[in-house]
């Protein structure tokens, strides 16, 4: 009952800001657009760049025309290393080099390879975005009980015969259905909007679910050890951050060294790629 | 000048013995660094340079703009130390408030990041000397919009907890967009400008170009533009200036 009260006066409190309301319509909206964004970017072609005179730049496209997943532009000799860097070009073609670099780009090209498509494929990388996102915003959610833990609110709910624990499983069940609510538009949204999210029905439940529930629990624990919002805050965006890499968003687990392997094992992220 | 480096000095003691300030612009790159640089390792094996050199130069600009937040609350320290109503009372200009607050945190960012790069470049030879002497210029920079920015978020604006809250979101998609945490690149024209939206991107490539390429003039350009950026945050931060909000010490969330 005291769970139930909590969860109601929760919500209450929440829809009487304007600003619960623009979250709701923000976050999923900035979701929808970065999910989408990412797919895009996911690019399982090589991406090369030729350096030389004309004759060589013509004789180079020849050559790169019959090649399967290849993308290629004349390169900047000014930028050359930079753009490299920042992983414009993948692999560069360079008349003072000889061939070695297209002997590289045959043999890769034949293996079907991309050092990007050891990473994830959209649908791991949208899921993964996704829990890290809402890690995140059920962290701002669970402050709610550090507000109330500084105004009195809880001591005054356990004066009147209720625990701290019915006060907690009332908070997150309030902040499991705000973000349910955004959630639900978020994951539809995805698939009207995006042809590449090729997540089945009960996958998109199952993503719901696990989603739901590990997003409002970590949310809860990181309020439960904070001592004020601040903490709480930054706390929450920096483990849901370290998540995030450990899980193998960005470099793929395989890759990682050993000892990075074993500590992926507790990050949430990590759980849900495996699951996909 | 002496009522200016009175409180100029007052502000920098605070930034330099806030664990804060000082632990998120130093303590967190340099994990940030070591933990991306080890993840990432057997990724840049045949590449021009190691991951611990591309995380050394991509990270160090992303925990300076994060350091915003750090700035906003920067402008609450009176308040909440008590003493702002000495300083309101004080003959000192709102202006002479403003930029002393700026100038300390610009410094104290500026010198961590520094230190940050000094600590990696042992470690990992980042660049030369000369090359490092210029990308310290290019954080003071960088400091200097942050400090602006945070200021006038904290001191010119009634509720900066709920703006800070959101701000979060944009400097997290410029920081991967800016390829902070993975080389994000692209030949397709309108993906490439969405990655040109990212601030981040621009201060990282002109690092780049700058120890990779020689190449010094979108640096110095990049340079310009942000203490441009900057100067335009600090006028907005001393027309907004709010009395009533630099005294304002009740930050609920927020104890030391």
């Amino acid at each position: 009952m005291v769970s139930y009260l909590v969860m109601k006066n929760n919500i209450k409190r929440l829809f009487q800001k304007k600003s619960t309301y623009l979250l709701m319509v923000l976050i999923p909206v900035v979701l929808i657009f970065t999910g989408s964004l990412s797919v895009r970017m996911e690019d399982k072609q090589f991406r090369v760049g030729i350096l030389g005179s004309n004759a060589y730049v013509i004789s180079m496209a020849e050559q790169l025309e019959g090649m399967e997943n290849v993308q290629y532009e004349v390169a900047d000799e000014k930028t050359i290393n930079t753009d490299q860097i920042m992983g414009k070009y993948h692999i560069i073609l360079d008349e003072n080099k000889g061939d070695s670099g297209l002997t590289k780009l045959e043999k890769v090209s034949k293996q079907g390879t991309n050092k990007e498509m050891v990473l994830l494929s959209a649908r791991q990388r949208m899921a993964s975005m996704l829990l890290t996102i809402y890690m995140i915003v059920a962290t701002l959610y669970g402050m709610k009980f550090l507000q109330d833990k500084r105004e009195g609110v809880v001591e005054r709910v356990m004066f009147s015969g209720g625990t701290r624990c019915s006060y907690l499983m009332g908070c997150f069940l309030s902040s499991t259905i705000v973000t349910g609510i955004q959630l639900v538009i978020i994951l539809p949204g995805w698939s009207l909007f995006d042809h590449n999210f090729t997540f089945s029905t009960v996958e998109i439940v199952q993503l719901f679910l696990f989603t739901l529930m590990i997003s409002n629990l970590y949310g809860i624990l990181i309020s439960m050890i904070s001592k004020s919002e601040m903490m709480a805050g930054i706390l929450g965006s920096s483990v849901a951050a370290v998540c995030s890499i450990l899980g193998g968003t960005f470099v793929a687990i395989d890759k990682m060294p050993e000892i990075v392997q074993y500590l992926s094992v507790l990050s949430p992220i990590r759980w849900l790629m495996e699951w996909m | 000048m002496t009522r200016f480096k009175v409180l100029f000095i007052s502000n920098l003691k605070r930034r330099i013995m806030d664990g804060f300030s000082v632990g998120y612009n130093i303590l967190s790159p340099l994990l940030m660094i070591w933990l991306l640089g080890l993840l990432c390792k057997n990724m840049y094996q045949d590449e021009l340079l190691t991951s611990y050199q591309y995380y050394g130069v991509v990270t160090i600009p992303f925990c300076i703009i994060m350091s915003i937040i750090t700035a906003a609350y920067a402008g609450k320290d009176d308040a909440f130390a008590n003493t702002a109503d000495r300083i309101l009372l004080a003959p000192v200009s709102d202006a002479e408030i403003v930029c002393a607050k700026i100038l300390a945190e610009m410094i104290v960012f500026a010198g961590c990041s520094l230190l940050v790069l000094l600590v990696v470049n042992v470690f990992s030879n980042i660049g030369s000397y000369k090359e490092l002497g210029a990308i310290g210029l290019c954080y003071l920079s960088l400091s200097f919009v942050t400090a602006c920015i945070g200021t006038f978020l904290g001191l010119g604006m009634k509720d900066f907890m709920k703006m800070k809250n959101i701000l979060n979101i944009p400097v997290m998609i410029f920081a991967i967009l800016g390829g902070c945490f993975y080389q994000f690149g692209t030949l397709n024209k309108p993906l490439q400008f969405v990655l040109n939206l990212s601030p981040l991107r621009w201060v990282n490539r002109s690092i780049f170009l700058l120890i990779y390429d020689k190449n010094c003039i979108s640096f110095y350009r990049l340079n310009f533009v942000l203490i441009g950026i900057g100067g335009i945050f600090m006028l907005l931060a001393i027309t907004c200036f709010k009395r009533e909000e630099y005294g304002n010490g009740q930050l609920p969330g927020y104890e030391k």
